[in-house]
């Protein structure tokens, strides 16, 4: 049997299980042009497949280290009343609008960090980065609450309200040409361009902040204070941190997961967070007197993962439920309860979507 | 002078061959200076780049035969032949994929539905069947698909849209990239391997009383295999067998001849394209209310023809309705302009665009409603 063969065989994670990927992914090149040049497409094919599921797992190793450090620089930069944390850590490129495949639970769950550079300079700004490749992108909130409803008493269908700022970290520079104006003003010496908008159906509910802080990073809030917070604690770090390392919730994470989230719950939010676990599973007198969740997405054992730290069950009749859409629970600790779905489009979708509304990113359908 | 003609087509293939090679062969150099530079990151996006431009290359390669193939299909169906469509954009059959998926790709759907349903287990309203021969053929590729219909009548009771199939006749080539097996045949029909079918369809009609009360029936089909890597799919067994027959010992006559006008009203190098001539059973009659203009998707009653081509890789969408006739204006009217871009190229053609990437399926629905096919469920 020929290496190729076998590697063909084994495919792109026995490829990228050696210490050195590099000199099997030279080899798989040269098998494909040689395929290309004798034309078997067939042939060609199957390498060319490989030889990119295998680059991006070799490139997701290479960077995770450094994915790692900057999504600790940003917990430093938080504000330190951060409720939730969502980093995006495998590499990808911004998506369009015209997607003619089905996303993956990583696609999804990579969309919501992006909402907030969807919307500012007017959806803009979202459109003239597609196809650009983000090295890592986080998503931070706080004080998630309803939006005011209109004269009817209807709230918006979209996101609900939250303050919550974006670190949107680029393989290349973006230069400040592609906002296509001049600055609005500057705060600590950073340009900030600013703009309505909106992640529900109401009209510019949110103002939003958008700043460059290196070429390669942009910074996007709905909330001026924790986007002045940020760039002070980039100049010069504070304590306290944002979700402090002893938090338990962070022995719960899996942070090699291509998305991970963090939150720690705020109970004294009960009257005003509809998306607090005592306000979702609490209101027939069964509070789980849940303290804080974990999620991975995208990880070979589930498409979508969350863990609860809470005193009992928040979901005893999940497994029972038709809605449930395949989702398994399970208790893997004492005062952790596990909630997973399987990588398929239509129950990860699913999970996907009760796992952020978790987090506290409910959108309302 | 022949000669040099055909030396010229050859040199003429020869370059294009050699231009898409050399495209490829650069970014493969440019991968390995990024791999030996230890560049991953523009590594995987230059193996992306690569992987789809190889799966291009492919899928015209899979695709090099089809205007000779279509040809001799012409020629296989019935003179009677009212809908014709060629989807020449590969694909690969995948059992158990999400049916919200097959959604997002309307020239898939119609290509697979019928054969997608039949010997299936009941699912729930919002799920696709998948039947036995579907799942056999999982991970199949299906080089083109070719659908062709006849004995179209005018519906009088209004339409839904995504429209659902009539009774009417109904023949389906699939075009595989190796021999497939469906196992041990069921029956031969015209001397060759054959198997038996049956889907429930939905025979509800459209409302009032709303919701409409549902109604279903069993549909009857059958399959057969024409070559090792052909596969013949009709809901009408004495068509199946003269199709058969055709392919098998020739034919002088063809369906929808060349003298056509909407033959010069369609793009044969579109990754699907189709044609309708109108009969008088699908026209409406004088004095019919949607004889004097056309309610699009319906014709009206000096309706010639129509076309549709589609572009995968742009996802845009034309539609060409053959009619010296308006468009009717109204509700209907207006639901066709939110839909597509309206214009009138020269007199007695009517133009209809879309894009589907940014539409929905919408737009799909109504171009494959307009060459006289439903879906099938």
């Amino acid at each position: 049997m020929t290496r190729a063969l076998l590697i063909l065989i084994c495919g792109s994670a026995a490829i990228a299980q050696q210490a050195n990927p590099k000199p099997d992914l030279l080899r798989l090149t040269d098998e494909l042009d040689t395929a290309i040049q004798s034309g078997d497409w067939n042939k060609a094919a199957g390498l060319s497949k490989l030889l990119k599921e295998s680059t991006v797992v070799a490139r997701d190793q290479s960077m995770a280290k450094g994915g790692a450090e900057l999504a600790d620089q940003i917990l430093g930069w938080l504000p330190p009343d951060t409720e939730t944390l969502v980093v995006a850590q495998q590499p990808f490129k911004m998506p369009s609008e015209d997607q003619r495949t089905m996303p993956t639970v990583v696609d999804m769950a990579q969309g919501y960090v992006l909402g907030l550079l969807g919307a500012v300079e007017k959806e803009a700004l979202g459109k003239a980065l597609v196809g650009r490749s983000m090295r890592l992108a986080a998503l931070a909130g706080r004080k998630f609450e309803n939006h005011a409803p209109d004269p009817n008493n209807i709230l918006p269908f979209g996101l609900i309200a939250y303050q919550g700022c974006a670190v949107y970290s680029f393989m290349e520079e973006v230069s400040e040409s592609i906002l296509q104006r001049k600055a609005d003003e500057s705060v600590l010496g950073h340009l900030v361009w600013i703009s309505k908008g909106s992640q529900n159906d109401f009209k510019d509910t949110d103002t939003y902040l958008l700043a460059l802080p290196k070429p390669d990073l942009m910074l996007a809030c709905n909330d001026r204070d924790s986007f002045t917070q940020i760039v002070s604690r980039m100049a010069a770090p504070q304590a306290p941190r944002a979700l402090p390392a002893d938090l338990p919730e962070w022995k719960q994470l899996d942070r090699s997961a291509p998305v991970w989230g963090i939150r720690h719950f705020r109970p004294d939010r009960a009257n005003t967070d509809p998306t607090l676990p005592q306000n979702i599973f609490g209101t027939d007198g069964k509070d789980p007197e849940a303290t804080g969740l974990t999620v991975e997405f995208g990880l070979d054992s589930a498409g979508a993962r969350g863990k609860i730290l809470a005193k009992s069950n928040p979901w005893p009749e999940l497994d029972k439920s038709p809605d449930s859409q395949g989702a398994k629970s399970q208790k893997p600790a004492d005062g952790v309860w596990e909630f997973s779905v399987a990588n398929t489009p239509d129950s990860g979708f699913a999970g996907v979507f009760a796992l952020m509304g978790f987090l506290g990113f409910v959108v309302l359908i | 002078m022949r000669g040099v003609f055909l030396l010229a087509i050859f040199s003429a293939t020869l370059g294009a061959q050699t231009s898409k090679q050399a495209d490829l062969t650069r970014l493969t150099g440019d991968l390995r200076t990024a791999l030996d530079h230890d560049e991953f990151a523009r590594a995987a996006e230059l193996a992306g780049n690569l992987d789809d431009g190889i799966r291009a290359a492919r899928n015209a390669w899979l695709v090099r035969d089809a205007r000779a193939r279509t040809d001799e299909i012409l020629s296989y169906l019935p003179a009677d032949t009212e809908g014709f469509w060629v989807n020449q954009e590969p694909l690969t059959i995948k059992a158990g994929e999400s049916s919200t998926f097959l959604a997002m790709q309307p020239a898939v759907l119609y290509s697979i539905d019928r054969l997608k349903a039949l010997n299936a287990d009941p699912v729930p309203e919002d799920k696709l069947p998948e039947g036995k021969f579907y799942r056999a053929l999982s991970n199949h590729t299906i080089r083109m698909v070719m659908g062709a219909t006849r004995g179209i009548r005018r519906s009088s009771e209004g339409f839904t849209m995504p429209a659902t199939f009539a009774e009417q006749d109904v023949v389906y080539f699939y075009f595989f990239a190796e021999p497939v097996d469906l196992g041990t045949p069921d029956e031969s029909i015209a001397n060759h391997s054959a198997w038996r079918g049956v889907a429930q369809i939905n025979t509800t009609k459209p409302g009032p009383p709303f919701p409409p009360p549902r109604t279903s029936r069993e549909d009857e089909n059958w399959i057969a295999q024409a070559r090792a890597d052909v596969l013949v799919l009709s809901n009408r067994k004495d068509l199946l067998a003269e199709v058969l027959g055709r392919m098998d010992h020739g034919s002088s006559a063809r369906a929808l001849p060349a003298s056509l006008p909407e033959w010069s009203e369609v793009d044969r190098d579109a990754s699907f394209w189709g044609l309708r001539h109108y009969t008088e059973a699908s026209r409406p009659p004088q004095g019919d209310w949607r004889y004097a203009a056309a309610f699009l998707p319906e014709p009206d009653g000096a309706a010639v023809g129509a076309t549709v081509r589609f572009y995968a890789k742009s996802q845009s969408l034309e539609i060409r309705y053959l009619s010296p006739a308006q468009l009717a204006k109204g509700s209907v009217a207006e639901s066709m302009r939110s839909s597509f871009q309206i214009d009138q190229p020269r007199t007695g053609v009517w133009r209809l665009v879309s894009n589907v990437g940014e539409r929905g399926a919408s737009p799909m629905h109504t171009a494959f409603c307009m060459l006289g096919f439903g879906g099938y469920r």
